[in-house]
């Protein structure tokens, strides 16, 4: 899937998920599996409790991390939601 | 090596988070199974919805993500679905447990919209009359599997989940063929609980059935490491895991009845970090000492509940245990 800047993120409904020692815990609703999340994958699945486009994902991540790279951390910021979005956790929002 | 799961409980044990809770929702069934620990047990006062929202808002706050509902039979409860909603919204991942009998086709439909990992389905044979015989209840077989039909047509988790005792031994067996047939998972357990307290179960097996099933299951350790002496006897009871039983109150394990309070009366966390919740994992370190000096203390699948309801003290020793102990041993002895 190729994700625009422009396309809005919204999480799933049905997820089962914990912040546990300040790392989300979220089980996929496909498979019932168990998957922890990093510091920035946390901020971002917090982040997405109201639905955000790409661009502001990124934004977020910068200001929160303190971090000038826009490049690397959109690049990482894509990766995390694709994975998401194959897992079934995440959507795109139709405007 | 761990699992991630595996891991996140160990953490879970060592904070004393109560990562899952087993919430019986009450004790009212609409079957008779022969072996029911619950029966002898007198009907109480179940917890309203308004009274379980608040708990599960609660137990959110407390760090807990599994919610095993259970019974009874949670669908006798009119507002299962509210509750459902409610787990929803606290972000929980939950397991129901029920006979299967209230399941039908449409209520297969409506779980799906909820956070229902898996619902265990309860089975005492693979055939029809001794199921239902063990069960009190004529067509609960063909009933139980048509509700594993309908959920893995909604494309539900089921578990098919068996008890083995010397009423129905042998049957895991072509049970465990079922649940290939059905496309379920298999969970079968040879713990039986006396319903009179004091004594080991009548239903409980013998080690040369302990010794036949662990060996058909593949099972020739109780799961901890030869010279790891202090993980041998260790729960997660009170700890990783605790129970809260249909009229609030709060045990270590649903099956330990060691109240830790009542959660209609005092907050979830106030009893958790209470005297008696750290009193209760204090004393897990003076075990009796026929357990801590047993010889076959690594071959132990130590529960503190079984221990009690079978004796006199949760520290105590449990025959039924010592004699799966003992079937262990034997099959190690015999693969050396």
């Amino acid at each position: 899937m190729n994700l625009l800047k422009t396309d809005h993120i919204q999480r799933a409904t049905n997820v089962a998920q914990r912040l546990f020692e300040e790392q989300m815990l979220v089980i996929t609703p496909k498979d019932s599996m168990l998957h922890k999340f990093n510091a920035v994958g946390t901020f971002i699945w917090q982040f997405l409790e109201r639905s955000h486009s790409v661009e502001e994902i990124v934004q977020g991540v910068q200001k929160h991390f303190d971090t000038n790279d826009e490049e690397a951390v959109s690049q990482d910021v894509i990766t995390f939601i694709e994975k998401l979005c194959e897992k079934g956790l995440v959507s795109l929002k139709s405007e | 090596m761990d699992t991630l799961a595996q891991s996140i409980n160990r953490e879970a044990s060592q904070k004393n988070i109560p990562l899952s809770v087993f919430i019986e929702l009450t004790r009212r069934c609409n079957c008779t199974c022969y072996y029911c620990y619950q029966q002898s047990l007198q009907q109480t006062k179940e917890l309203s919805l308004e009274q379980w929202q608040q708990v599960f808002s609660q137990l959110k706050s407390a760090g807990a993500l599994y919610l095993t509902l259970s019974g009874g039979e949670p669908f006798v409860r009119e507002d299962i679905f509210d509750l459902l909603k409610e787990a929803k919204k606290q972000n929980f991942a939950v397991s129901l447990i029920s006979n299967g009998l209230l399941i039908s086709e449409v209520v297969a439909k409506q779980l799906k919209d909820f956070t229902v990992m898996d619902v265990g389905i309860s089975f005492h044979a693979a055939e029809r009359d001794l199921h239902d015989r063990l069960s009190g209840m004529p067509g609960c077989f063909d009933q139980a599997k048509k509700a594993v039909t309908w959920l893995r047509q909604e494309g539900i988790k089921v578990v098919l989940k068996h008890s083995v005792s010397t009423e129905n031994f042998g049957q895991f067996k072509a049970l465990q063929r079922l649940a290939t047939q059905l496309d379920c998972a298999f969970e079968c357990d040879c713990t039986v609980l006396p319903d009179t307290p004091g004594t080991a179960s009548n239903y409980s097996l013998t080690v040369d059935q302990y010794k036949e099933f662990l060996t058909y299951m593949g099972q020739d350790s109780a799961g901890c490491s030869v010279d790891d002496d202090q993980a041998a006897l260790h729960c997660d009871a009170g700890r990783s895991l605790c129970g809260i039983g249909p009229n609030g109150t709060l045990y270590p394990c649903i099956i330990l009845p060691v109240p830790l309070g009542n959660v209609t009366e005092s907050s979830f966390m106030s009893l958790w970090e209470g005297d008696l919740a750290n009193s209760f994992r204090k004393n897990e370190k003076s075990l009796s000492k026929e357990c801590t000096l047993c010889a076959l203390k690594v071959h132990c699948s130590r529960c503190h509940a079984v221990a009690l309801l079978e004796g006199h003290s949760w520290q105590g020793k449990s025959h039924s245990l010592c004699a799966r102990a003992n079937a262990l041993q034997q099959i190690g002895k015999q693969k050396k």
